[in-house]
């Protein structure tokens, strides 16, 4: 990657400075977009968004329509807060309204198929969206039924709140109900999952609202991994915040729950069954539904990808970026969808501008809190150079064990930063 | 092209403390969102923004530092064997060519917008 970047690097560098001090409505700089081109984006989170802020930008004359059928997005990073106690649902919803002015056309529907020969998107009123080229950013869905008993109206008596907004009160909602002495259930489920670090600093957050608030109930984790992001910092919180407060049962130690009824809010794993007072299961997930009617998802309910275009290694013209895709050691996280469509925005502009899609270099941070005001980050670095993701060797890496309370406060604080960051980046 | 480790001298004199003084300067320049341009730098420059394209409180910010000032901090970062912060972290996972474009691309970015 660097040695193939070495020989042009200076044309490339003074290319993009180039462009950057025309701006935007000098006609030279519109010059090497096609006329018109159309680019349909289907799903409105940090994935999609983002991608169309960004073709907003680099194709100023393409017809860009974004489809998404929630007027309000409820962001998931954070809402573990929300479920803790310590922060508003409302600071968790972004509106659209930005991004419709920006001249990006907003339609607020649901995309229920996609014909990848004819490039049209099929909305469920029937009308019809032609494309040249579509970024398809669904998120996840999940595997009802993988837990037996645990259903969509399940989920209504044991939320998995793996979708921020209704589901998020809901969860806070039965926290605060529970009376003291109870015992929530946290149910986690095989990877890949969207946020690997998402359920533990749930856990933490939950722990903390008992320890402070209901401090003779507990919080049990049944895990169906043995290991899992940022264990060593979230052991070392949980021993040292919350040991009267949270157990943690790996799969080893009969942590797989199989089974869930929701009348006894009853969880079994192979040898136990545990009633619980508030039980939050994560289902299985795959990628959102929209990719498996397009046809870009394979056998494992994931999306494969070429990562330096983004493009369907299935179907061709469709570009799937966020949650959905099969993009490891890249995890599933709002950092990373937002930049996936950075790129993929780059590369679909470059397309339809007759260039190739170029290789880079991304980067991801996730933050997780372990308290409401200390949190711990995982950084990493990556190449996607000849459609494949690599981790690159020396980058990235873990906040380190035994840091002082001071680091953590400050990695919340630049968490706080981040959030405003992106949100700005993705709504405006 | 100048090779970064020439720099460490100077840089070296960035300490941690002094590095972390600068993190609360006030960002006085309008929020950069990436990307701008269809070339490698905006593409490597794209993860930067996520933190540090800012609309509401000041990360660490790097509005007033052109691009000699933003290839040293990098290269303090990206050579300091013992630091562990989001940025040391990140850092070592860069080229000094491409520290090199995309500090170009921040200042320039900064500059013109």
């Amino acid at each position: 990657m660097t040695e193939r970047l070495s020989g042009t690097n200076r044309r490339h560098v003074l290319a993009g400075l180039g462009a950057l001090a025309v701006p935007l409505a000098n006609p030279g700089y519109r010059a090497f977009a096609q006329a018109r081109a159309r680019i349909a984006i289907v799903g409105g989170g940090f994935g999609g968004a983002t991608a169309a802020w960004s073709l907003r930008r680099l194709l100023p004359d393409a017809d860009i329509t974004l489809v998404e059928p929630n007027p309000i997005y409820t962001a998931c990073p954070f809402s573990n807060l929300v479920i803790g106690g310590t922060r508003a649902l409302d600071a968790q919803s972004f509106s659209y309204a930005a991004l419709a002015q920006s001249g990006v056309r907003v339609i607020h529907a649901r995309a229920i198929a996609i014909d990848a020969s004819l490039k049209q998107v099929r909305l469920e009123d029937g009308a019809l969206l032609t494309y040249d080229r579509l970024i398809l950013s669904p998120g996840i869905d999940f595997r009802w039924g993988a837990i037996e008993g645990y259903d969509r109206a399940a989920a209504q008596s044991a939320p998995h709140a793996w979708k921020a907004g209704a589901q998020t009160a809901r969860l806070r909602d039965q926290l605060a109900a529970m009376d003291d002495g109870g015992l929530v259930v946290m149910s986690v489920p095989a990877p890949p999952f969207r946020c690997p670090p998402g359920p533990y600093e749930r856990a933490s957050l939950i722990a903390n609202y008992l320890k402070t608030r209901k401090p003779r109930s507990k919080l049990l984790i049944l895990d169906h991994q043995d290991s899992f992001s940022k264990m060593p910092l979230f052991r070392e919180a949980w021993a040292e915040y919350y040991p009267d407060h949270l157990e943690w049962r790996g799969a080893s130690d009969d942590g797989r729950v199989s089974r869930f009824d929701a009348g006894s809010l009853t969880l079994s794993t192979d040898f136990e069954e545990i009633g619980a007072d508030v039980a939050n299961i994560i289902p299985p997930q795959k990628a959102g539904e929209i990719a498996h009617s397009a046809g870009v998802a394979d056998a494992t309910g994931w999306c494969p990808i070429n990562a330096t275009s983004f493009e369907s290694t299935i179907q061709d013209g469709i570009h799937v970026i966020g949650d959905a895709t099969i993009a490891a050691p890249m995890p599933k996280s709002a950092f990373s969808a937002n930049l996936q469509a950075k790129i993929c925005a780059i590369s679909v502009a470059r397309l339809v501008s007759g260039m190739e899609p170029e290789s880079t270099v991304l980067a991801n941070t996730c933050y997780s809190f372990v308290a409401p005001d200390q949190a711990v980050s995982i950084s990493g670095v990556y190449s996607n150079d000849r459609g494949q993701f690599t981790a690159i060797d020396g980058a990235g890496g873990l906040t380190p064990v035994g840091s002082a309370s001071g680091i953590r406060s400050a990695e919340a604080s630049q968490a706080e930063t981040w959030f405003a960051s992106i949100t700005g980046e993705a709504f405006g | 092209m100048r090779c970064l480790r020439a720099l460490l001298p100077a840089a070296a004199l960035l300490t941690a403390a002094a590095c972390q003084q600068a993190s609360v300067l006030p960002v006085t320049a309008p929020p950069l969102l990436a990307p701008t341009s269809l070339s490698a730098s905006a593409a490597l420059s794209s993860s930067c923004s996520g933190c540090h394209g800012a609309i509401g409180p000041a990360p660490p910010g790097f509005g007033h530092l052109d691009a000699e000032a933003l290839s040293e901090r990098l290269a303090t970062y990206k050579y300091d064997p013992t630091g562990t912060t989001v940025m040391h972290r990140l850092a070592r996972g860069y080229s000094d060519e491409q520290i090199e474009m995309i500090s170009a691309y921040l200042a320039m970015g900064q500059t013109n917008d």
